[in-house]
């Protein structure tokens, strides 16, 4: 188990050398204008003047309160969304088709609404987020639901179990690892958002930092502020991915049931 | 025989199910009863509708006809007063062996570390002390369904009722669990109905061998088996009753 | 039919208080407008013969980008899934270049390439290329192994067991991944053009957005989501044409 881990590492580090010796090759042998690409090192101490100006994190601070906040509205209305249509014919006949039909309004196409009816405001900011992340929350958590082994519910029955339990301790016990993916691609979709939002119609944020930073030819910065949302977009991501490992270490057996 | 009322009857039993393809008979007039302590079988090809009947008696399944009374009381609804054992451990696989055991026992508000208690207790009475840790996923079929067996006694069952739950393990499992069953049997004494499709797991196990035939669901008849446990498998009675138990099976098929 | 009108029961009350607030409040007009303001801004555009001209820039970007992406990722994609070394070298360059999200290229890509094409099918094409990767390496990854051991008995040639097998394994993983990649691209395009651009769907849309010009802005939100469905559609119906069904069942 830890040597697999330490390859990870090795080729996440293998991979940043690669790119730098061929980002290097690319300037010796180009020969770009610094504008146009900056070389490795400028880059790294763009990074490194980021990582000590106040106002950069504030930026990054600000994009993932955004992001933080239209995820927990998100959470709040999508899993009870999911959860009613899951349980609830009549409920999902009526929704259902107007949420489908959403599917197709993807969250870049709000963001010039957005900023008709917020202006700047982070309210517009928090909406794009919540949009982002709500539909995947709705549909997984559905999903997931709705895959609960029939068998499982029966035993509880037998066991005594009322419709209140049912839900509590064995639906959603059960739904939970399609659930909490559901959150993870909804955590992503809602920082993807937010980067949009931001390059369009802010005054802050790492999304605007980085526009600012292209605007200004400062494209070492831009670059720079490119690797640390990749870097954030990561962390988020690996979070929720060791959360599902440790605490669904029950389902890794597709066939839990044999 | 302690006391002189069944503890379970069946009566009339009947399961009509209305599907796009037409009606289907699962069972039709299905009438037997149960004394107290019995081990009895119900024996029958697939599709004769024993599993729909095991249902029925969980008060998992509604009946269309008939009705099946418990201890004088008609059976409405699922109850831990019949436990159950199907043939998938439906083990909830997101706790372990033991959570799976109190579960029951949680339904009914039994305190923590009494709750604790009886677990221990019931899994060392399966014969799987040591495990109570374990996820399902960290355990064999035969394991899985003693655990099963554990939680359904955890609610100090009524009646067990078994759904073909060594069915999908294999041969030497098998009868290592039809042993435990057995003995298990023996040290609680619960009434246990058991579903299964081999003869030869019903005439190692029942006391009553109740003959099931199929499209439509009926009962045919009841055999007495009285040979003395541990049963011999290779013993000319044990051939004997096998034999009675086959031709009974003819019968019913051809009926 | 009970169940489709139960459907319809949701967008119907949704319209109906949109069209009333809207009609009944300058404030809100201004804001909202009205569900037939936004039907006459469509119908406007698509007579004045706007609509046809942004959407079809907007696709050929969506589609240049696309294709290229396509053109590179899937070959890349299944030969990085059975030759150890390419993935070995490039693999980790492009799992380090993976996460950041091709959102956060556009500056760079403006920078570049100008408020042009080249820019937004530059983005599209990053979008679709990691997508169509993915799904290419992943399907070339999977294939079953018996079937590569039945065919040594055949050829031992590479390049045959390439042809006759690797390929038409993988050729179900690169067609989602080809599904995916579009709709992405389409999505991408259009963000693409909010930043830096003068033509186009999405140019369209936050230029009308500026002109507090809500009915244009949903008229063109409403072609985005049209466009998006109808390329998914037309593409999964040439998937299951002749052709498809012949090669994927």
């Amino acid at each position: 188990m830890r040597s697999s881990r330490i390859v990870q590492h090795f080729t996440g580090f293998t991979g940043f050398v690669v790119l730098f010796v061929v980002w290097e090759a690319a300037i010796a042998v180009f020969r770009p204008a610094p504008v146009v690409l900056p070389s490795p090192w400028h880059t790294f101490e763009a990074l490194l003047w980021i990582a000590h100006s106040d106002k950069a994190w504030a930026d990054v601070g600000i994009s993932l309160f955004r992001v933080a906040a239209g995820f927990a509205v998100a959470i709040v209305t999508g899993v009870p969304v999911g959860i009613a249509l899951a349980r609830s014919a009549f409920f999902r006949h009526v929704l259902a088709p107007t949420l489908e039909g959403f599917r197709f309004v993807i969250p870049f196409a709000w963001i010039p609404i957005a900023s008709l009816w917020f202006g700047l405001h982070e309210s517009g900011k928090v909406f794009i987020t919540w949009y982002a992340a709500f539909f995947v929350i709705a549909f997984q958590t559905e999903a997931g639901l709705r895959q609960v082994d029939e068998r499982l519910v029966k035993a509880a029955k037998t066991l005594g179990a009322g419709s209140r339990e049912l839900l509590r301790k064995v639906y959603v016990p059960a739904a939970a690892p399609m659930i909490v993916t559901g959150l993870r691609l909804g955590l992503s979709f809602a920082w993807i958002s937010i980067l949009a939002a931001e390059l369009v119609n802010a005054k802050a944020g790492i999304g605007y930092f980085t526009m600012n930073a292209a605007d200004f030819f400062r494209s070492d910065q831009a670059f720079a502020a490119m690797g640390v949302i990749g870097a954030i977009g990561f962390l988020m991501d690996r979070a929720f991915r060791v959360l599902e490992r440790r605490k669904f270490a029950w389902h890794r057996t597709t066939d839990a049931i044999q | 025989m302690q006391s002189s009322r069944p503890i379970v009857e069946v009566r009339d039993v009947g399961k009509i199910w209305d599907s796009r393809a037409g009606t289907i008979i699962a069972l039709k007039s299905a009438s037997f009863s149960v004394t107290r302590g019995e081990f009895i079988c119900l024996l029958g090809p697939s599709g004769c509708g024993k599993s729909t009947l095991l249902e029925i008696l969980a008060g998992l399944l509604e009946p269309t006809t008939g009705e099946v009374l418990m201890d004088g009381e008609r059976v409405r609804e699922a109850s831990p007063e019949r436990g159950m054992v199907f043939q998938s451990h439906a083990l909830f696989p997101w706790r372990t062996a033991r959570e799976n055991v109190e579960f029951g026992l949680e339904m009914r508000r039994v305190e923590r570390s009494e709750r604790q208690r009886l677990a221990k207790q019931l899994i060392a009475l399966v014969g799987l002390s040591g495990f109570e840790e374990s996820l399902p996923r960290e355990l064999s079929g035969g394991m899985c369904q003693r655990v099963a067996v554990a939680r359904a006694l955890a609610n100090s069952p009524k009646v067990l009722l078994m759904d073909e739950p060594f069915g999908a393990l294999d041969a030497q499992t098998r009868e290592e669990l039809q042993r435990e069953i057995t003995r298990i049997w023996q040290e609680t004494r619960t009434t246990i109905i058991f579903v299964t499709h081999s003869v030869s797991e019903a005439v190692i196990l029942g006391d009553r061998i109740v003959v099931m035939t199929g499209r439509p669901g009926r009962i045919h008849s009841a055999i007495s088996n009285t040979l003395p446990r541990p049963r011999d498998a290779t013993s000319p009675e044990f051939g004997a009753t096998m034999r009675t138990v086959y031709s009974a099976l003819e019968g019913a098929r051809r009926t | 039919m009970q169940r489709f009108s139960l459907g319809l029961l949701f967008p119907i009350v949704v319209v109906a208080a949109w069209w009333f607030v809207g009609a009944s409040s300058p404030a809100a007009h201004g804001v909202i407008s009205t569900p037939a303001e936004v039907v006459i801004a469509f119908v406007r555009s698509a007579a004045s013969g706007m609509l046809w001209l942004d959407v079809g820039v907007s696709l050929l970007r969506a589609l240049g980008g696309w294709a290229s992406a396509l053109v590179l990722a899937a070959p890349l994609g299944i030969a990085m899934a059975r030759i150890p070394t390419l993935r070995r070298v490039i693999g980790p360059v492009l799992n380090v270049l993976r996460p950041i999200s091709p959102v956060a290229w556009i500056p760079v890509a403006i920078l570049w390439f100008g408020i042009g094409y080249g820019s937004k099918i530059f983005i599209v094409g990053i979008i679709s290329f990691f997508v169509i990767l993915v799904n290419a390496f992943h399907a070339a990854s999977s294939i079953d192994p018996l079937l590569l051991k039945a065919v040594t008995t055949f050829t031992s040639s590479r390049l045959r067991t390439a042809l006759h097998v690797v390929l038409p394994a993988s050729l179900r993983g690169v067609i989602n991944g080809a599904q995916f990649g579009l709709a992405s691209a389409w999505g991408g395009v259009i963000i693409a053009e909010y930043t830096g651009a003068n033509s186009g769907v999405g140019y369209r849309m936050l230029n009308a957005a500026n002109l507090f010009l809500p009915a244009q802005v949903m008229a063109n939100m409403v072609t985005v989501a049209i466009i998006g469905y109808l390329l998914n559609a037309v593409f999964k119906g040439l998937i299951n044409t002749r052709v498809g069904r012949k090669y994927l069942g």
